[in-house]
């Protein structure tokens, strides 16, 4: 029996004292080295579930494990977030006064890795995602397809088990998306991690392992990639 | 620091402006407390070179200059077995046609002994000697181009320049020295009174007794060893309250300043500050950034408001002539600007820094 990555149990998330309820009711669970995408009409839920997921909100309601933690009102979100969990951003959002390797080095700061180190694990990943000629540059030099493998390779600076991306190739041509995409099936393939991806891009969320659909924050599809979708909802 | 410093590189602009202002609040504090400090230095060294062990001020006269010590008194301190001199002082300022301020001439006796602080290798000259003769300063003579020999004319009266001095202090290079009796008669003082008594003892260790003797036996004077000159100037209390009230508005302006540049600067970095939480940065991590942010500005801004202060304080003396004002720089004149500087840094950055650490991740990456 595989391990769990990700376990909800009626996850709720409302705003203006319950007028808004951007999730409401979701139960999900992922297994370790599954890769999922999170589809949906803009304004569905899918980033609020990401929120949640990455221990970056709180729930309203419901119970929620990630990579075998209980999640509760004590949980130190911070350090299980810095030590589990990588993010990838639609817009990169890498810092534009750092260079590349530096950018990659500001995970392992929340986690006081020595210089030394944290500078040699910096470089490494990034010749892993094919910058080991761009350590000096900062974003600005970079094209948009570079900037978002050096965010990749800053998700993966503590060496997380789960990797979750918030439309990492919305911004990025579609040549510049599949390299990215590219990258990203065959990290998690490499180092077995957990890949969550919110996506508006059919071509992205078909190469997942399984396919999660949201509207008006709940769950109306879940099905592997290859298989028919259960609810027959159209995609967007 | 790194990154803090890399930030504020940012904006170069705004962040220079943010220490300009930190800067010149610092400037002020430094110039005004280096010329408050020089002018208690200078009155200190006033009464260290006259020799004297003890001075003698009018009790309720804030400064020595409009008190009045009576030649009678006077006479009973020369009779005083302890007392080996006494010497008199009289301080007036003298209008000049061509001068926007008058010119401080002091009265002295040509047979006291306080006349003699005059009388060191760099006088050129002689000491005065008749009610028709002066000496200036060395800044004074520079100023008014007279040297010895030549005339000099104050109080409706013309006088010989018979020497050309220079002391320890520096408003007194920059003044006159007259006979005391001419300045007795231009403010029609009694006969043999002065405004400041210098006294001599015969045997220095006697001090503490004579001075509890005379404080006894004058009570309406202030009796004061030497050192403590300083202390009889009320106006030194107002100089300290006025650095301080500047030192405030320092404080307030530079610490708004900060505030105004912390604020923005987080706000504009809403979004990085919410995707270095996602990473993993605790709140406590940001805060210390936004912290260290305002603190390398304030350190800035004090090390450059050091050198403008001091600059201030050159420029301020330079265009009051006579020497009016003395600058001392000391090292507490210099901490004194870099811990304001430092706390105003801390207090503006400190309402920013926790604004940027109460973020909410998820809040602040949805941030436009």
């Amino acid at each position: 029996m595989s391990e769990v990555a990700v376990r909800a149990e009626g996850l709720r998330r409302y705003f203006e004292g319950g007028l808004v309820k951007a999730l409401d009711d979701v139960s999900i669970t992922i297994q370790a080295g599954e890769s999922v995408a999170v589809v949906g009409a803009s304004g569905c839920g899918k980033t609020t579930l990401l929120n949640l997921l990455g221990l970056l909100d709180r729930p309203t309601a419901g119970s929620l494990w990630i990579a075998g933690s209980k999640i509760d009102a004590d949980t130190d979100l911070d350090r299980l977030r810095a030590r589990e969990i990588g993010f990838i951003f639609q817009l990169h959002n890498l810092i534009p006064t750092l260079s590349a390797v530096e950018n990659v080095e500001m995970p392992m700061r929340a986690l006081k890795v020595a210089r030394q180190e944290r500078r040699e694990r910096a470089a490494a990943l990034l010749a892993d995602v094919g910058l080991s000629d761009r350590l000096h540059f900062r974003s600005p030099k970079l094209s948009g397809g570079e900037r978002q493998r050096v965010s990749v390779a800053r998700a993966l600076a503590n060496r997380p088990t789960i990797l979750f991306g918030d439309e990492p190739t919305g911004s990025l041509d579609s040549a510049a998306g599949c390299e990215v995409v590219d990258l990203l099936l065959e990290i998690r393939a490499r180092r077995g991690l957990t890949l969550v991806l919110v996506t508006h891009n059919p071509e992205v969320a078909r190469r997942m392992d399984r396919r999660i659909e949201l509207r008006d924050g709940r769950i109306v599809g879940d099905a592997s990639s290859g298989a028919a979708d259960p609810t027959g909802i159209p995609e967007p | 620091m790194r990154l803090a410093l890399r930030n504020l590189s940012r904006r170069p602009a705004r962040t220079s402006l943010s220490i300009l202002g930190v800067g010149v609040g610092v400037a002020a504090i430094v110039a005004f407390t280096a010329m408050g400090e020089g002018f208690k230095v200078s009155i200190d060294k006033y009464g260290e070179q006259s020799g004297a062990d003890l001075i003698l001020v009018e009790e309720k006269a804030g400064d020595p200059a409009f008190g009045r010590i009576l030649g009678e008194e006077m006479e009973e301190l020369r009779l005083n077995p302890a007392v080996r001199a006494v010497s008199g002082s009289i301080v007036m300022p003298a209008s000049m046609p061509d001068r926007a301020t008058p010119l401080l001439v002091a009265g002295r006796n040509p047979d006291e002994d306080l006349i003699r602080t005059y009388l060191n290798p760099a006088l050129r000259g002689r000491l005065l000697e008749t009610e028709e003769e002066a000496m200036l300063g060395e800044i004074a003579a520079e100023e008014l181009g007279l040297g010895v020999g030549d005339e000099l004319e104050i109080l409706r009266l013309r006088f010989r320049v018979v020497g050309v001095y220079s002391t320890a202090v520096r408003w007194e290079n920059g003044g006159a020295v007259i006979h005391a009796q001419v300045l007795r008669e231009q403010l029609s003082m009694p006969p043999g009174s002065v405004m400041v008594a210098f006294v001599y003892l015969k045997d220095p260790d006697d001090l503490p007794l004579v001075t509890l003797g005379l404080q006894a036996r004058f009570p309406h004077l202030r009796v004061l060893p030497t050192a403590f000159l300083a202390s009889s100037f009320e106006q030194l209390a107002y100089i300290d309250s006025f650095i301080w009230v500047i030192s405030l508005a320092a404080l307030l302006v530079g610490a708004i300043g900060v505030l105004n540049t912390m604020l923005m600067s987080v706000s504009e970095r809403t979004r990085e500050i919410g995707t270095l939480r996602a990473l993993g940065w605790r709140a406590g991590m940001v805060l210390r950034l936004i912290l260290a942010e305002g603190l390398i500005t304030s350190v800035l801004g004090g090390m450059l408001g050091s050198v403008l202060g001091l600059v201030a304080a050159e420029v301020l003396m330079n265009l009051v002539p006579q020497g009016l004002l003395a600058a001392h720089y000391s090292w507490p004149v210099f901490a004194r600007g870099m811990t304001i500087a430092v706390v105003l840094g801390l207090f503006g950055a400190l309402y920013p820094a926790w604004r940027a650490s109460r973020l909410s991740p998820a809040e602040a990456l949805r941030y436009e």
